[in-house]
């Protein structure tokens, strides 16, 4: 069923805000997604004074509806403590499914394919 | 040997050891010799005493010539210098066979006063024969007991194969019954626990036959009903007077029973009959076969217990999966229906796409609805369920489409808590309505979903609707449109299983909306069901790294047999667009757009409609087929090039 999935790559580091930001790599599918949604809970919250996060979204090829469940779990739990979840840089598929789905309007939306490169400074580890 | 066995016969042999007894060769075998004094034994004899094989020598005439002490343990008639003959023929008269070459030896096995007793018979030289006598009775024993505990070894593990190999109650008691009358019986009941005030039972002959019945459970013997109460667990016995009904009806004298251990209770009764009517001891549980009942119960009563639970799981299973599994269309008078459903996970019949179509009560028109919850699998087709049985209940509240999408957000917003996963879905939810024209006027609202593509007779249109996914956001805004299908046109709803199939060349490239809409040119001359298998088939064909996820396809399609009126027969308020529409985010929700106006908006005859679909025009259809191919293999070859 996976033979032909890109295997999913998250890097977990913290933006020049200051704010928890997971670079998210390869296809969000209900084979991949359990993944990102396990590294989302286990974000700083706001015992640690956080309550935003950035998800770095720019190199994500494919999201189907257990993705798009993974990042708006994200949303209800960053709502609840007052905060938001940026979203940066959906391209193709994934720009395509957040507008279909009309999700778009709970998260803010940042643009720019290449902030990748930024977000990834203090990349602490990675996840398959 | 046969220097030391010669030497026994005294100076018969040059140089020979001196014997016990002054051997005289008899004149005649008739007339025995009498022994002399005995003189002192030799060296030899000595040795011979010592050891625990009886050796025995005898002469050319049957005379015994020399026998050591344990010889004349087990042959107590033996005496040295006398015939062979009495106590002697059961062993060492039967000589036929006998060896006579000197070198060749002859075994036999007897039984002596109960003693197992291994005979060697060796020709000497002159005739002479000796006999070496081994006691191997405690040898036998232990062979014997290793062979009986393979034995017990082999029949504990054959029937535990044979146990596991079902997990349906009746046939595991079957099974129980038959194994025990193979080795534990003459016959074999197994009386299974009661349920509903009777019990079953299964009972299993030595030789073959088996018979199964009910029985009512207060009619049960009272150390069976005290077995299966968990009352009583070791061996029990029944008396003869308890064993003249059914099942256990017999001949013999002997009847034991043995609960069966499961969890918590008795997992059954296991009765072992045996028509032995001399034997009145419980035939199993005599000495060494209690183990093996217990051993064999404790088996059998796991592998009922198991079959038990399996049993009301499956069953627990079977009740929630038929509430899920995707309803029968039901008759829509004006409206034809057809669906198919493929589900990512085969065999489960059950997935997170979902549709159904409810008949107004007004008997006329339908309202109808397509979606996939998030997910897959179970958890998806619990959740689909939820939203089915909401909207059901909900429709009766409200029938516009878009209104019952805000009722159904609302609901599904409500049912999750926080911390849970959201539970949202993508759905088009459409009302039908039969215009007095012939065709029917559909309103479509959408909540996130894949487009519906509107087969038409000169192509196919797509309807954007936009709208958000339903249960994920409060106060989400949905939007409806509205189509007119000419009779024969039909609106193919979809989930994304279809259009997100992988496949092409490389095993990833999307199945695609082109694609679907490629497929779909000409197939307004198809029945409903047909289109809808039609996508289906071409969306799994696609798919090369088989099931990906759940495929549903609904199609909702004008019947072509009412006449379409003179007039333009339709108006689309929903034409083609390459982007979705630009979303409102301002506005007061609850404000759905107001209903189409009752009559039909009358528009231009489009180009390409000149041709009616009253009666199916077969010159036409036949076209509209070969375009559809034409296009399906444009399709196909566009996507290698891709």
């Amino acid at each position: 069923m996976s033979g032909h999935q890109e295997p999913l790559h998250l890097d977990v580091g913290t933006d020049a805000g200051g704010r928890p930001c997971v670079v998210v790599r390869g296809e969000l599918s209900c084979t991949t997604a359990p993944a990102l949604d396990e590294q989302l809970r286990a974000l700083p919250g706001p015992g640690d004074g956080v309550t935003d996060v950035v998800l770095d979204l720019s190199a994500v090829s494919f999201c189907d509806s257990s993705g798009l469940a993974a990042l708006i779990s994200a949303h209800r739990r960053t709502r609840r403590r007052g905060g938001t979840v940026t979203l940066r840089g959906p391209q193709g598929p994934m720009r395509r499914i957040l507008l279909l789905t009309g999700v778009e309007v709970l998260f803010e939306i940042e643009e720019g394919a290449d902030v990748a490169e930024g977000s990834r400074v203090e990349a602490a580890g990675g996840r398959a | 040997m046969d220097r030391a066995a010669a030497g026994l016969g005294g100076g018969a042999v040059d140089g020979a050891l001196p014997t016990r007894y002054a051997p005289t060769v008899p004149a005649s075998p008739a007339r025995p010799v009498v022994p002399a004094a005995a003189p002192e034994p030799t060296l030899a004899e000595r040795l011979l005493d010592g050891i625990t094989e009886g050796v025995v020598a005898c002469d050319e005439h049957g005379v015994v010539r020399s026998a050591n002490d344990a010889a004349v343990r087990m042959l107590p008639g033996l005496r040295v210098g006398e015939l062979a003959t009495v106590a002697m023929t059961a062993v060492l008269g039967a000589s036929a066979g006998a060896p006579t070459r000197p070198g060749e030896e002859q075994h036999v096995e007897l039984v002596l006063d109960d003693r197992a007793v291994a005979v060697r018979r060796r020709a000497l030289s002159r005739g002479w024969i000796a006999w070496h006598l081994r006691d191997v009775t405690e040898e036998r024993a232990r062979l014997d007991g290793l062979l009986a505990e393979r034995a017990r070894s082999r029949f504990l593990a054959a029937g535990s194969r044979r146990l596991g190999l079902s997990l349906h109650p009746g046939r595991t008691a079957r099974a129980v019954a038959e194994l025990a009358a193979d080795e534990l019986a003459e016959a074999a009941v197994v009386v299974l626990p009661v349920h509903g005030g009777t019990v079953d039972w299964y009972r299993c002959e030595h030789d073959g036959p088996s018979s199964a019945g009910q029985g009512a459970a207060r009619t049960l013997a009272g150390p069976v009903a005290r077995a299966l109460a968990g009352l009583d667990t070791g061996p029990q016995v029944l008396l003869v007077g308890e064993l003249d009904v059914e099942p256990w009806r017999h001949t013999g004298a002997g009847a034991a029973l043995m609960a069966l251990p499961g969890n918590g209770k008795p997992a059954g009764v296991l009765v072992l009959l045996r028509f032995d009517a001399g034997d009145p001891a419980p035939p199993a549980c005599g000495e060494p076969d209690v183990a093996l009942v217990e051993e064999f119960s404790q088996r059998a009563g796991i592998a009922l217990a198991a079959a038990s639970l399996y049993a009301g799981q499956a069953r627990t299973a079977a009740v929630l999966k038929r509430s899920l599994l995707q309803p029968d269309l039901p008759m829509v008078d004006g409206v034809t229906v057809g669906a198919a459903y493929r589900p990512a996970e085969q065999g489960m019949l059950i997935g997170g796409d979902f549709y159904d179509v409810h008949p107004d009560p007004s008997g006329r028109g339908a309202t109808f609805m397509l979606g996939d919850v998030c997910g897959k699998g179970v958890d998806a087709a619990v959740s689909t369920g939820q939203l089915r049985h909401s909207v059901q209940a909900l429709r009766r509240l409200e029938t516009d489409p878009v209104r019952l999408l805000d009722l159904l957000n609302d609901t599904m917003l409500e049912s999750t808590a926080d911390d849970d996963d959201p539970g949202f879905a993508t759905v088009v939810i459409g009302s039908a309505v039969p215009l007095e024209s012939g065709g029917l006027r559909l309103r479509l609202a959408g909540g996130g979903h894949p487009p519906p593509v509107i087969v038409r007779q000169d192509g196919v249109e797509t309807v954007e609707i936009g709208g958000t996914l339903v249960g994920a956001i409060p106060g989400a805004r949905f939007r409806a449109r509205t189509v007119d299908l000419a009779p024969g046109e039909s609106c193919v709803l979809y989930t994304d299983g279809v259009t997100e199939a992988r496949g092409g060349v490389d095993g990833r490239e999307e199945y695609g909306e082109s694609r679907l809409a490629d497929l779909l040119v000409g197939c307004h001359v198809m029945p409903a069901a047909a289109i809808a298998e039609r996508v289906t088939l071409h969306a799994s064909r696609w798919n090369a790294a088989g099931s990906r996820d759940d495929i549903a396809v609904l199609v909702v399609q004008a019947p072509l047999h009412a006449a379409p009126p003179a007039a333009s027969r339709r108006h689309l308020h929903s034409m083609r667009a390459a982007t979705p529409p630009p979303r409102e985010r301002s506005g007061s929700r609850g404000a759905a757009p107001p209903r189409e106006p009752p009559q039909v908006v009358r528009a231009p005859p489009r180009t390409g409609t000149a041709r009616r679909a009253s009666r199916v025009d077969f010159p036409f259809a036949l076209g509209c087929l070969r375009q559809g191919r034409e296009q399906l293999r444009r399709g196909h070859t566009n996507g290698g090039e891709r």
